[in-house]
């Protein structure tokens, strides 16, 4: 029995080290690691203003270069694609709408926020953001509490969760209104893009 | 005879007051009374309070502003120098203002001021898709909502369920720049590197030489910067212009100043070898800048540089006086009597000193300030130097000159050469002869930025900041007239429509104007209706495909949001000048226009409308240039022929033509050879014309005044010695890097060197061999 307490409390102790020796590095290197990431998403919207929490679900591809495509296909088909400096919105068949960066920085303010978050941009973070990170197994939660204006007049946290793909991101607003986004069947492969993912990022 | 010690004591008394009134004038003064402000030199607006008024602001507003842009690939390192930078900032004690980073209240400001009036503010687009499918407005918001990027909230949605405002502000900091926050500073990108810009207002006028001599402080502090965080650093702003505008003035002044003063003194030792002639020479100088300084200062208030820089050449004139007497004591050594000499050389200095002072007259009458200004100065620096001649020469030179006279070889050379009958033709016409090739190649240009000398550096610097941020030194404004203030707007808002297609058009780059920012009343209830109609259409279909808990209704009743409040938001400090006070309950308001690629398009469009006036100062002024370029020459061919006359009246028509023509041939080869090699003509050649003609007629006077023959060596050698300094003082001038004062020197030297040549010719009697 003494034996097998004192292993349990090797053995725990090695756990947290091991917890411990995650980093932020560490993460942003997970999520980094995939030149090419697809996958299918979940968002549910809690707010005050609505009866019910509204939900929408779709696909993406997250191109570590070129930047991400957002698919969403229910309640309506929308296709976003954001890159660098531009962004593309298209509803149904509708022609596509694109906006620069440089007419309308408000827009590409969160835009660029959400692609910081989505590629673990720990360096763009770490300047808007206090970041605690803890882990448990193979999961790890990055805790971002907004340091400055207009972020934290907005929200109270914003969290990313992940093993060695993104799992959940969760926007906390002030008022305790929540954004949920949740990630599954990711996936690295295959890596090479399709001829018409090309196409959807370039434009 | 004027010249008795009474006539001396009084003079010094003159003098003694002068000094107190120097010393009151500067040292007691918490500034020097120098103006370096160029736009001093020229006439108010007279005509046009509402144009005078709009310059006024504007400019006093614009030059100011100062720009610092720091770069960097990364950003990081740049808010921390722009951190630490700003914060040093402020301890120049060169700014009353430093923006860089944007506080929690200024970057919600914006919010705060047009929030509460949400309903009554749409932009364009938003009011086309109001007007035609007001429908659209929900399939936008359902979108957004749904849109993971566009981070629409809870409490926007409760606040403005039709996500109007966060267009409305958009498209207001679409149409001012391109840059975003980054931790509250304001940050762009540009090929590849990120850019941080710092605003940042002067403490006082950039004309100040106080603040313009902190300015390396603010250079150091740049290059700290440079160096301790790996970024680029550039500026602009009207005070680093102004302050390389004083300073080339300055270094100009004292180069031509010590230049002028240096040749006059080694002249005097070299031809007259001993302490007196000096003595008194520099006491006529001395006292005729002393005077001219003192009355300018007590005329006009200030002295500005620019009337230094050529009040320095006076040096050269003034001295002539001198010359003339000292040569009388050197050549007439033991047979010196001071009264006597004085009276020989009488009639001529005053006849010359006349002559100038008609010369310069001339200049203030022109209703120019700096002009005038340099007209005074001129004018009492002469009527100082003389009077310093004749009241005190003969009391301080009593004893005679013990130097033997320089050797004349040349100057009697020169003298018979001039006895020849056909050289005394063929000289003069075949400068004459050259004098009208060369204005063949005359060309005018009145263009006033020619007497700014802006480095390339400060330019290159300019250049890059309006580039990367769009942000520029505009001088073209359009002042908008009308009744009161709603129809002010109402109007700005038909004016800015049509600056939209400009722009469009490639007309113009860009412009500001205050009714961007804030809508006339009537626009506002027009949006107010068209947003009041969204809810009354649409709030039903919006509430069912959100599943709304709570109705859609629009809450806020029309309250007009006006121009007072726009103006006392911290909001409006950017570009708030642009509104001017009123002006006999008239209002009026200033656009700014960038970039101007069309002048005819936007002349005739303004010229049309009655409340529509196009100011631009630079070519305000350039037009008044050329306006009194042809106004001097005028009145310098009535100087000329005024003084033609005079000494017609004295000489007889024959020795009255001898003695103005050279001047006349002179101005013209001044003129001809200023336009060969390529320098266009202005105002400021014109007065240089009028100089040749003060100085060139000197010269001739002697000649014809002498009363032997034996006397014309020792002209001849005065004015050899005067042509030598003016020509030393001018010929600095030329150095100038400003053109237009380049420009003059040369016409000034060329046309003296001239004068001098032919001055023999007014010369009748035969040289005794």
């Amino acid at each position: 029995m003494l034996i097998s307490k004192k292993l349990f409390v090797a053995f725990s102790f090695l756990l947290s080290v091991a917890a411990q020796a995650l980093t932020l590095s560490d993460v942003q290197q997970k999520l980094t690691a995939h030149t090419l990431l697809r996958g299918e998403f979940t968002q549910i919207k809690t707010m005050q203003m609505f009866n019910q929490p509204l939900l929408s679900q779709g696909n993406f591809l997250l191109d570590q270069k070129q930047g991400l495509l957002w698919r969403q296909t229910a309640p309506f088909p929308v296709s976003l694609v954001l890159v660098k400096d531009k962004l593309s919105q298209q509803f149904g068949e509708q022609a596509a709408e694109v906006i620069i960066a440089k007419d309308n920085p408000m827009v590409f303010y969160f835009s660029h926020l959400f692609l910081s978050l989505f590629k673990g941009d720990m360096e763009g973070l770490s300047a808007q953001f206090e970041m605690k990170l803890s882990a448990q197994g193979e999961h790890w939660l990055l805790l971002l509490i907004p340091k400055s204006a207009p972020l934290n007049k907005v929200f109270a946290s914003i969290s990313i969760a992940g093993t060695d793909f993104i799992e959940q991101l969760v926007l906390q607003e002030l008022s305790g209104d929540v954004s949920e986004i949740t990630f599954s069947q990711q996936r690295s492969t295959p890596n090479t893009l399709s001829e018409e993912e090309q196409d959807a990022l370039q434009f | 005879m004027l010249c008795n010690s009474k006539a001396a004591f009084l003079w010094l008394l003159f003098i003694l007051l002068a000094v107190f009134a120097l010393l009151r004038q500067t040292v007691f003064q918490p500034e020097l009374p120098i103006e370096s402000n160029i736009l001093a030199l020229l006439p108010e607006n007279k005509q046009d309070p509402f144009a005078q008024q709009a310059f006024e602001q504007v400019s006093n507003n614009l030059s100011k502003k100062m720009f610092f842009l720091i770069s960097s690939s990364d950003k990081n390192e740049l808010v921390a120098a722009a951190s630490d930078f700003s914060g040093k900032l402020l301890t120049t004690n060169l700014f009353s203002e430093v923006n860089a980073q944007l506080t929690t209240e200024s970057q919600q400001a914006w919010a705060k001021l047009y929030f509460p009036y949400r309903a009554q503010l749409l932009s364009e687009e938003q009011k086309q898709r109001l007007q035609q499918a007001p429908q659209k407005q929900v399939t936008k918001v359902l979108q957004q909502v749904y849109n993971p990027f566009s981070g629409v909230t809870g409490r926007e949605l409760a606040n403005d369920p039709f996500l109007l405002f966060r267009d409305y502000i958009s498209s207001q900091n679409n149409s001012s720049s391109s840059f975003t926050l980054y931790q509250g500073y304001l940050m762009t990108q540009y090929q590849g590197k990120h850019y941080l810009i710092i605003r940042a207002d002067l403490a006082d006028s950039p004309y100040n030489s106080e603040l313009q001599n902190r300015l390396p402080l603010l250079r150091k502090l740049e290059e700290s910067t440079a160096i301790k965080f790996h970024v680029k650093l550039v500026h602009t702003g009207t005070v680093f212009f102004a302050a390389y505008g004083t300073q080339s003035a300055k270094s100009e002044i004292s180069t031509i100043g010590v230049g002028s003063l240096l040749g006059v003194i080694i002249l005097l030792l070299l031809v007259y070898r001993s302490a007196l002639p000096l003595t008194l020479a520099l006491l006529s100088i001395s006292c005729g800048l002393l005077v001219a300084f003192v009355v300018t200062v007590a005329v006009f208030g200030k002295v500005h540089l620019f009337s230094l820089v050529f009040g320095a050449s006076l040096i050269g004139v003034s001295i002539d006086y001198a010359f003339h007497y000292l040569t009388e004591r050197l050549v007439a050594k033991e047979r010196w009597q001071p009264q006597q000499a004085l009276s020989h050389i009488f009639n001529a200095i005053t006849l010359g000193l006349v002559t100038s002072l008609i010369a310069y007259l001339g200049l203030l009458i022109a209703p120019f300030p700096g002009l005038q200004q340099l007209s005074l100065f001129s004018v009492v620096g002469l009527l100082g130097a003389y009077l310093t001649v004749i009241c005190w020469y003969p009391l301080l030179a009593k004893s005679a000159s013990k130097t033997a006279i320089p050797q004349l070889r040349f100057i009697s050379l020169w003298l018979r050469l001039w006895q020849k009958p056909k050289l005394r033709l063929v000289i003069p016409c075949s400068l004459l002869l050259f004098s009208s090739v060369g204005f063949y190649y005359v060309h005018f240009d009145d263009d006033i930025r020619q007497l700014q000398a802006l480095p390339s550096g400060l330019k290159a610097q300019d250049r890059q900041i309006k580039t990367v941020t769009g942000v520029g030194q505009s001088q073209q404004l359009l002042l908008v007239k009308a009744a009161d203030d709603e129809a002010l707007l109402i109007r700005l808002e038909e004016v800015e429509k049509q600056l939209d297609t400009w722009k469009k058009q490639g007309v113009l780059l860009n412009y500001q104007s205050i009714a961007q920012y804030i809508p006339s009343i009537k626009a506002q209830k027009e949006n107010f209706a068209l947003v009041n109609a969204l809810y009354l259409s649409q709030a039903k279909n919006l509430a069912a495909q959100l599943n709304f808990s709570q109705p859609v209704i629009l809450k806020q009743p029309f309250t007009p949001l006006l121009i007072d409040d726009y103006l006392a938001s911290s909001v409006s400090q950017p570009l708030g000048f642009l509104w001017l006070d009123k002006i006999k309950g008239q209002s009026s308001a200033v656009i700014l226009l960038n970039e101007i690629k069309n002048n005819q398009a936007l002349q005739s469009f303004i010229g049309e409308q009655d409340d529509l006036t196009y100011l631009d100062k630079a070519d305000e002024i350039s037009h008044i240039f050329a306006l009194y370029r042809v106004h001097i020459a005028k009145l310098l061919v009535a100087a000329y022929l005024l003084i033609a006359l005079l000494l017609i009246w004295r000489y007889g028509l024959k020795l009255g033509f001898l003695v103005i023509i050279p001047p006349v041939i002179a101005a013209c080869v001044g003129l001809a050879v200023t336009s060969v090699v390529g320098i266009p003509i202005t105002i400021f050649n014109l007065l240089a014309l009028i100089l040749i003609l003060g100085i060139g007629i000197d010269y001739t006077l002697f000649f014809a005044e002498q009363q032997e023959m034996l006397q014309a060596k020792n002209t001849l050698l005065a004015i050899t010695l005067s042509a030598v300094t003016t020509v030393l003082s001018f010929g600095l001038l030329a150095l100038s890097e400003t053109q237009a004062i380049h420009g003059f020197g040369i016409t000034v030297l060329t046309g003296i060197i001239v004068a001098w040549l032919l001055a023999p010719l007014a010369m009748i009697k035969q040289v005794k061999r």
